[in-house]
């Protein structure tokens, strides 16, 4: 076990959770705009408002007596996702790929009854994957079809690319692979691997697993050398764009690549954590000290991503 | 202004404050800071009695005029069908008068308490003090002034005087002056009179005291005759060995008799005392309570003694809160349920640790199976819980009964556990435990019991319930250190631990 200096982890601009709390969460993100990220029906909302992608909605249910309409509708659909609207850390979200005479097949392969079906969903409305327990709503959206990028990056799971936005300028990036040892979950404190992503380029910069170093995926074995994002502008865009729908001074952006329609706004966080600190071997603080001193200048979108693009080459 | 400089502001003043109170009941009510010191507390119980005849009574009792080094902290008259007063001048006195008292034997008791101050009282005051001359019948007045001179002519002042007088009277072989002189001595008329007497021929002021010497245990005794005499303070002298200083443990009365009776017969006083410890503490309390200092007259100990224990328990509670804000804030460990371990710690405190832990766990063990089974039956969120609660108080009847049935009565104290938040706690540890498995179970309920038992361990320590409950005020200092941290934007001490990876990254490179 080491310890780190404090005036050295200060030195090199390491963000603190105190410091993320009092002065970015608390100062810039405002208490009333914190409903339209923590309810991700809301989000989407106003996501389809400016036109911004994000997965296709196939229905939303509130309450138990439209669960036999629910089955109506989820009759057309091979394949999609069941989320609590307000659920958090992917607590309660069931991907069905298939269906057969006993019930849906989930994407591990695995069966769930439609009686097992109908409990989940009841329970997502009781509110018990939601924060504080309060009655939820269950969405149900398309299946994302990703991208080939992470083939051979993650064993099952969701890869996903969280992006930093501060006062709508994109600050550190990074992915998340699931591993065995993470249990398919992308989780980096349950062993998923963080791999830091170049703000500037979309290219892999270096993968943490248990807050070390790693070179390659430990199941897939397949080195992180090569891993880039395509259409880094777009996802890069993508992502500013959330703080323009929600106001949120400081926010995560959990971004998924689809096969055919590109980068989707998965959802949005109020509270993204530190560890894209330790995936990219670089603190957060220097950067959002730095966006504070540029943005008395008023910028557009574009005019923000330029001047990240060109400051934020080897910004350490 | 900024809200970290109110917060500043905020938290220099509530320092200020705090300390300040807590300076000034320290410093000018005495109060100490720790609980360690305690003071010798004397109970003197006066019984009177007397014959009670068909005519109005009236009975007095004088309080002690000098206590040397005690001051006197409660009186308490049980006056049995008599009213009581009590009378400021010329000297305190407890009155006691009836106009129609059963004839016969009566009694009355009069108890009052005095605490060593460890500071002698002043002495000096000669104001109230009359020179009268003493009378002697003239056959003895030359054999006494022939004493007084010879004993005069061998001294330089009055002390010496004094002890000079005294030893003449007490010569082994005595001449015939002496003997003269000291066959004055008759019934109520003491050798301690006799040498006043012979002080007063030299105009040397001198009176005879009552003086009560405090022992532990001792019942029934009477006061005894001191001597004093002036020589630029009052001192006492022993009329027999001609030994100068005040006794030790011993209050007097500057008067003939303590008591005073009218309108009736065979009346006597006598004394016990018992002596006791009391922390220097109470003491000071009480006596800043009756100077009516501000600061104590609106504070917890002017209530009613069965307050103040619930109030013992509640000071507490900022103290373990602090202790969470810290355990979080600033070391980093996270506790499910935020002040959990401080409800728990409460709980423990009622319980006694050991078997507070004991029971703890074996509620959770059990309610975790129960829990466990009412998840299969798939039952909704809150009609889960409403059922988990049930099943905890009917557990903790179980474990009370069984446990009291076996002989073990600590099971009873189960009751004090805050029952819906150790069913919340089994609701959550189970979700926690079907979605990320027993080790993050244990882990998260590990670290939070830990934290309990160190909110525990500080909530017990004597010190932190004896300061809490003396000084309140120091939750001012809490609450400021409560709000810097809550500006606190520093690291905390696991995030040293955590982001350590990204320094060593550096240096490889290097």
């Amino acid at each position: 076990m080491k310890w780190a200096s404090p005036f050295k982890l200060r030195e090199k601009g390491i963000l603190g959770m105190n410091a993320r709390n009092f002065s970015y969460v608390l100062s810039k993100n405002k208490r009333e705009l914190y409903p339209l990220v923590d309810d991700k029906m809301e989000t989407k909302r106003i996501a389809l408002l400016e036109d911004l992608s994000v997965p296709d909605l196939i229905c939303c249910v509130k309450y138990n007596h439209q669960m036999k309409e629910l089955h109506n509708i989820l009759s057309t659909q091979k394949e999609f996702v069941v989320k609590p609207a307000k659920g958090c850390a992917g607590k309660g979200i069931l991907v069905i790929v298939d269906r057969n005479e006993k019930g849906f097949v989930k994407a591990s392969g695995s069966i769930v009854t439609y009686v097992e079906f109908n409990r989940h969903v009841a329970s997502i409305l009781t509110g018990m994957y939601s924060l504080g327990g309060v009655p939820d709503s269950a969405m149900f959206e398309k299946l994302v079809h990703f991208t080939d990028t992470f083939n051979g990056y993650t064993y099952q799971g969701v890869p996903d690319i969280r992006v930093i936005i501060y006062r709508g300028y994109p600050v550190m990036a990074m992915t998340r692979l699931s591993t065995k040892v993470s249990d398919g979950k992308a989780n980096l404190h349950q062993g998923a691997v963080g791999v830091g992503l170049d703000i500037v380029t979309g290219k892999a910069i270096q993968a943490v697993q248990f807050n070390k170093l790693v070179d390659k995926h430990p199941d897939t074995g397949q080195s992180f050398e090569g891993l880039a994002i395509p259409n880094w502008d777009t996802v890069l865009k993508l992502s500013a764009k959330s703080f323009d729908i929600t106001g949120l001074g400081y926010l995560g952006a959990d971004i998924v690549l689809d096969k055919e329609r590109g980068p989707l706004i998965l959802e949005l966080n109020a509270r993204p954590g530190l560890s894209i600190q330790i995936a990219n071997g670089h603190g957060l603080g220097r950067r959002l000290r730095y966006i504070d001193s540029v943005n008395k200048k008023r910028r557009n979108i574009d005019e923000k991503l330029a001047l990240v693009k060109e400051k934020f080459v080897d910004f350490k | 202004m900024s809200a970290k400089a109110q917060v500043y502001l905020w938290s220099m003043l509530l320092i200020i404050l705090g300390a300040g109170a807590i300076f000034y009941k320290n410093a000018k009510l005495d109060i100490p800071l720790t609980q360690g010191e305690k003071r010798d507390v004397w109970v003197v119980e006066a019984l009177i009695e007397f014959q009670a005849q068909d005519k109005p009574v009236k009975v007095k009792a004088a309080l002690p005029t000098y206590y040397a080094q005690y001051k006197l902290l409660e009186q308490q008259g049980s006056s049995n069908g008599y009213g009581f007063s009590t009378e400021e001048s010329p000297n305190k006195k407890a009155v006691w008068s009836n106009r129609a008292p059963t004839p016969g034997k009566q009694t009355i008791y009069y108890t009052f308490s005095i605490f060593d101050t460890k500071e002698m009282q002043s002495t000096a005051d000669k104001n109230t003090y009359k020179i009268e001359s003493p009378y002697f019948d003239p056959a003895y007045k030359t054999a006494a002034l022939s004493l007084v001179d010879s004993a005069w002519a061998k001294s330089s002042d009055n002390k010496t005087f004094a002890k000079e007088v005294i030893r003449r009277l007490n010569f082994a072989d005595p001449d015939q002056n002496t003997n003269l002189v000291r066959s004055l001595i008759k019934g109520t008329y003491t050798e301690a009179h006799l040498v006043r007497d012979l002080l007063l021929l030299k105009e040397v002021p001198a009176t005879v005291l009552r003086g009560l010497k405090l022992e532990d245990g001792v019942r029934k005794t009477t006061p005894d005759n001191y001597l004093a005499f002036f020589d630029k303070t009052w001192g006492i002298i022993n009329h027999v060995s001609g030994e100068v200083g005040v006794p030790s443990d011993t209050i007097f009365w500057a008067l003939t008799s303590v008591l005073e009776v009218e309108g009736c017969t065979n009346s006597k006083i006598t004394f016990s005392t018992i002596k006791s410890e009391q922390s220097a503490k109470s003491l000071a309390i009480k006596n800043s309570l009756e100077d009516s200092s501000p600061i104590m007259s609106f504070s917890i100990f002017s209530l009613p003694l069965e307050f103040q224990a619930v109030f013992k328990l509640l000071l507490l509670i900022p103290v373990g809160t602090l202790i969470v804000v810290i355990i979080r804030n600033l070391i980093g460990l996270s506790t499910s349920g935020t002040f959990m371990p401080v409800l728990l710690a409460i709980a423990f405190i009622e319980t006694g640790l050991v078997k507070g832990l004991v029971v703890l766990l074996l509620m959770m063990t059990l309610g975790l199976l129960i829990r466990t089974y009412l998840s299969r039956m798939n039952l909704l969120l809150v009609p889960r819980i409403s059922a988990v609660v049930i099943c905890v108080v009917i557990l903790m009847a179980f474990i009370s009964v069984s446990s009291y049935k076996m002989g073990i009565t600590g099971g009873v104290s189960v009751t004090f556990f805050p029952m819906i938040i150790i069913s919340w706690t089994i609701e959550r540890t189970s979700i926690m435990w079907e979605e990320h498995g027993g080790r993050e179970v244990i882990e998260k309920m590990g670290g939070s019991l830990i934290v309990s038992v160190i909110v525990y361990f500080v909530m017990t320590h004597s010190f932190v319930k004896y300061f809490t409950f003396t000084f309140p005020e120091v939750m001012l200092i809490m609450l400021a250190f409560v709000l810097l941290i809550g500006v606190y934007t520093g690291y905390r001490l696991t995030e040293l631990f955590r982001f350590e990876p990204l320094l060593k990254d550096e240096d490889l490179k290097q």
